[in-house]
């Protein structure tokens, strides 16, 4: 395919999309709000709309809308396919350079096993998922600046913001970072330009992901983190190795044992006294969203978000060590009020606390 | 298999066929639309004004508001229902 019809071809389902997220989500709101009393809870709201052509007009939307986008005639799978020689060798030259740098920026482990979960489930509708295919990193990155539409070139803002809100939850500055799951680096980027004295370190599952996340580090000139290929339930890393853990839509793509793990891992890596926060998806204004997301869910192949939502956090948090354990909501962009907001939106909330200074704390 | 949303899993793969062809509609307009820029740059008589969608946005946002509204099955044009037409022939006065 060429690039003209490609991207002709992902504009039509970009725009699309946000005719689903600006007009069917509030239109299918009204007609449960219309019919059911404003307490209503998720189970009411999925019997009232599920038999509705509305609703399943909806869903089959939000389903197909993602699946044309990566594997549809002008999708971003057979994309990149037909683009792997002209795309690969810029990456794996940059990954090359970061592995033999002193110290290392990028460490991959070939041999570490991968997770059964992560492996059964092609997450985001995914082809593929992101372990294997080397041009997985590049698919993801230019799949993630179109997932949620209303921000267009403003989803950068989104882990710009996160970064403000992180460090203003920090006691003192960090003097270390970590960041948990940090895919093809669109987290941990904005911490090193906020922070370019700071040693960080980034760790994700996918070789694919941290090569692009070095070579993209390399192109913006962040040479101060390490991209590090290893489980964010169980890192390898030193107890206390970061005044300041974060994690970035980690939480949801776990089953209830392994985020029970990684809430347990980030407070051990974090230094007494020091801040985890993690930004996800959890505080959910009413039972129709809550009905919306747990179909979310199950649409976009993110199986494991709906048991998070059934999830105490806080509990969770507090039984991995931390203390003054806050959820909060968080608006991805300017002016988004997170309880008010008229479209389709990621329930983002962030999940933060802080590990005690001492023992006796 | 993939999972299905309506009762006829049928409708669901019809769909499927339908936003498949319209994505195909669109990219061949863009390709129409480039085309006739380039022969109107080249001086060829009788090119409609050739315009870029990216300067055109609103065509897009057009073309998938009529795409859009197919799916809610709204009446383009009054027809009466079944009660109205007997209200009608009893010559009555038939409401909507």
């Amino acid at each position: 395919m060429n690039e003209a019809d490609f991207l002709a071809a992902q504009a039509f389902l970009l725009a699309v999309k946000r005719h689903w997220t600006t007009q069917r989500y509030p239109a299918l709101r009204a007609m449960a709000q219309a019919a059911l009393p404003a307490d209503a809870s998720a189970q009411q709201v999925a019997q009232y709309l599920e038999p509705t052509p509305a609703y399943q007009t909806f869903a089959w939307l939000e389903r197909h809308l993602q699946k044309m986008k990566y594997s549809g005639a002008y999708g971003l799978a057979p994309y990149h396919d037909q683009r792997r020689d002209a795309l690969l060798p810029a990456v794996e030259a940059a990954a090359a350079q970061a592995s033999a740098a002193v110290p290392p920026r990028l460490t991959l482990q070939p041999n570490m096993p991968l997770p059964a979960y992560y492996q059964a489930v092609d997450i985001h509708q995914h082809p593929q998922g992101l372990a294997t295919n080397p041009l997985a990193g590049l698919m993801y990155e230019r799949g993630a600046r179109s997932t949620t539409p209303m921000l267009g070139a403003r989803h950068q803002d989104l882990h710009t913001r996160l970064t403000d809100v992180a460090l203003g939850l920090c006691a003192q500055p960090p003097a270390r970072v970590i960041d948990l799951a940090c895919g093809f680096g669109k987290s941990t980027l904005p911490f090193a330009h906020a922070l370019p004295q700071v040693p960080i370190t980034a760790l994700d599952l996918s070789a694919p992901c941290l090569k692009t996340a070095a070579w993209q580090a390399a192109e913006q000139g962040a040479r101060h983190v390490h991209w590090l290929q290893a489980n964010a339930c169980a890192t390898g890393l030193p107890d206390g190795s970061a005044e300041l853990v974060t994690s970035t839509m980690l939480l949801h793509e776990l089953p209830t044992p392994e985020l029970h793990q990684a809430l347990a891992e980030s407070a051990r890596l974090c230094a007494p006294g020091g801040q985890v926060v993690h930004l996800d998806f959890w505080l959910i204004r009413d039972g129709f969203d809550r009905f919306i997301y747990n179909g979310h869910s199950d649409r976009n192949n993110e199986p494991f978000m709906k048991p998070l939502f059934e999830t105490d956090v806080v509990q969770a948090m507090a039984q991995a060590g931390l203390v003054d354990v806050q959820v909060l909501p968080f608006a991805e962009a300017e002016g988004v009020d997170p309880a008010a907001h008229p479209h389709w939106r990621f329930p983002w909330t962030v999940i933060t606390g802080r590990r005690p200074a001492s023992a006796a704390t | 298999m993939e999972p299905t949303y309506f009762p006829d899993p049928m409708t669901d793969r019809l769909l499927a066929m339908c936003m498949t062809l319209a994505t195909e509609t669109w990219v061949s307009r863009q390709r129409i639309e480039r085309l006739e820029a380039r022969l109107a740059q080249a001086g060829v008589p009788e090119v409609p004004e050739p315009h870029s969608p990216a300067a055109n946005p609103e065509a897009l946002e057009a073309f998938v508001a009529q795409l859009m509204a197919a799916l809610d099955g709204q009446l383009a044009s009054k027809r009466l229902g079944p009660e109205q037409l007997q209200t009608l022939l009893r010559g009555g006065v038939a409401h909507e």
